[in-house]
């Protein structure tokens, strides 16, 4: 399965990085006028650009008829649906992680102190995101549930894309004191966004995208 | 290469898929190692439907299938090395190189051979270092099939590879299946609408009509008992003819298509038939006779 999501990282990196190079361009932007939030802005850009690029994977693949290309390896359905559901999230993931290393570099480039809340706020910023980075992946199922008419697996699809709404929302409005629990339930919500993704696509009829 | 052991190199028993408006089988079908089938309908039929469900990419609503004897169970992905699958698109990495690609499918197949891909993309010129999306259609279907046989399958499942090629491509496809066929222990199931494609490497073939098998037989003996005849005989005879599919009357002259040929030109002898002479038919005059539904002998007369 890691070798699946190991080439799509591979093959889709130069997006990423893209991503990354206009999350840097914003962050110099908002450094110009204001340079000391240049290390935040810069981790939080980064993550959002993660976030977008992860969660408009499951399209581009879906265009390139990768699915296609199944019935030439020797993996099972199993293996591809954990793929599928797991390769967004890995990309947010490391997309994650460079954030935290970007804000860290950036407080060191301004000399400024380095301290665990400021160098992982877009990690607490990330995990209200973690649910949205499958959304697209689930109204795709949404969509092929609905044309196979498999009505129950479209409720609960549209069900979980509700809850990948809410759940945030309701972290992001939460008073502060309120903020680590709500956080660790987006994050929550967004593994099981990934567990429910990848079982609606063991439950299709046609794995043809 | 040792085929494995186990009878079929595919069977397909009581398969049933539904679409609105649309309805496959029950559909039984088998093929033996060495042997090239090949799946002839027109658009709709269910050919990809059947090829679909065959690899594993389409779950039917009834029907068992085995690829050498094991069951093609969508989560288990050992029958799939048996198999290699070329498709009309391939979903491969297009802004890798062929190289790339083939190397990919290597990593993902236990029995692929870097030397066998290379050895054959080398004898199809298939260059390596160019990247998918540069390639022409025709380098597209050899990567395909390249791709599918770099482990060295049992079976080769195609589904319309020639579909939109010129026809020196198409040739040159044509070739490097009859070299692949050569050493008589593949057993290779085709899929298609371009009769032409099939005529030289099938052995036998199958015809598909809305979803359902109304016809297989060997090529040989179909095109060896299929025959148009035309002959001169009084205009009020009454034509009875074994074998005979389509009659059509101008005053004394008379032509017919007949599948069964040499039954046909005995009876005519029979009723005193004069200037009777025979032609052979090609595969596609023959299909189109089958596919109109003209596939049970009887007798036309107008």
């Amino acid at each position: 399965m890691w070798r699946l999501v190991s080439t799509t990282l591979r093959y889709r990196w130069w997006m990423v990085a893209l991503g990354w190079v206009v999350a840097l361009f914003t962050a110099f932007q908002v450094a110009l006028s204001e340079k000391d939030k240049f290390p935040l802005t810069l981790g939080l850009s980064l993550v959002v650009a993660s976030a977008s690029v992860a969660g408009l994977l499951p399209d581009l693949e879906r265009r390139d008829h990768r699915s296609l290309l199944a019935p030439l390896l020797a993996i099972g359905r199993r293996e591809v649906a954990r793929a599928r559901a797991l390769t967004p999230m890995t990309m947010f993931v490391v997309g994650t992680a460079v954030a935290v290393s970007g804000t860290t570099l950036g407080f060191l480039a301004l000399g400024q102190r380095l301290d665990v809340d400021r160098v992982f706020a877009p990690v607490a910023f990330a995990a209200q995101l973690a649910p949205f980075v499958q959304l697209v992946a689930l109204v795709t199922e949404i969509k092929v549930a609905h044309a196979e008419a498999r009505r129950g697996d479209a409720l609960v699809a549209i069900g979980a894309v509700g809850a990948g709404f809410a759940i945030p929302l309701a972290a992001y409005l939460s008073g502060p004191l309120a903020r680590p629990v709500a956080a660790s339930l987006a994050v929550a919500t967004g593994a099981a966004l990934t567990y429910l993704s990848s079982v609606l696509y063991q439950r299709r009829i046609s794995l043809v995208d | 290469m040792k085929t494995p052991a186990n009878g079929s190199a595919f069977s397909i028993q009581g398969l049933k898929k539904r679409y609105p408006g649309f309805s496959l089988g029950p559909l039984d079908l088998d093929l033996q190692p060495g042997v090239v089938l090949g799946l002839i309908g027109p658009n709709g039929a269910g050919k990809t439907t059947t090829l679909h469900c065959l690899i594993g990419l389409l779950v039917p609503e009834a029907g068992a299938i085995t690829i050498f004897g094991r069951p093609n169970h969508p989560d288990d992905p050992r029958w799939r090395q048996d198999i290699g699958v070329v498709g009309e698109d391939s979903g491969f990495f297009l802004r890798w190189t062929v190289e790339e690609n083939l190397r990919l499918v290597g990593r993902f197949q236990p029995n692929w051979s870097d030397r066998r891909a290379r050895g054959m993309a080398e004898r199809f010129n298939l260059p390596m270092n160019k990247r998918v999306n540069e390639l022409s259609k025709g380098n597209k279907a050899k990567l395909a099939i390249v791709a599918a046989l770099g482990h060295a399958p049992h079976v080769l499942i195609l589904d319309e590879p020639t579909a939109g090629l010129d026809p020196i491509v198409r040739a040159e496809l044509l070739d490097m299946l009859w070299e692949l066929q050569e050493d008589g222990e593949h057993a290779i199931f085709y899929s298609t609408h371009v009769l032409s494609d099939i005529e030289r490497l099938a052995d036998e073939l199958v015809f598909l009509c809305d979803g359902q098998v109304i016809q297989r037989t060997a090529k040989d003996d179909l095109v060896e008992s299929w025959r148009r005849i035309s002959f001169r005989l009084a205009a009020d005879a009454t034509l009875s003819l074994p074998g005979v599919l389509d009659h059509r009357q101008v005053r004394l002259e008379h032509r017919v298509t007949s599948c069964d040929y040499e039954a046909t030109l005995e009876a005519l002898r029979g009723l005193g038939a004069e200037a009777i002479e025979h032609v052979r038919m090609s595969i596609d005059e023959i299909a189109v006779e089958i596919l109109k539904g003209k596939g049970a002998p009887h007798v036309a007369a107008r």
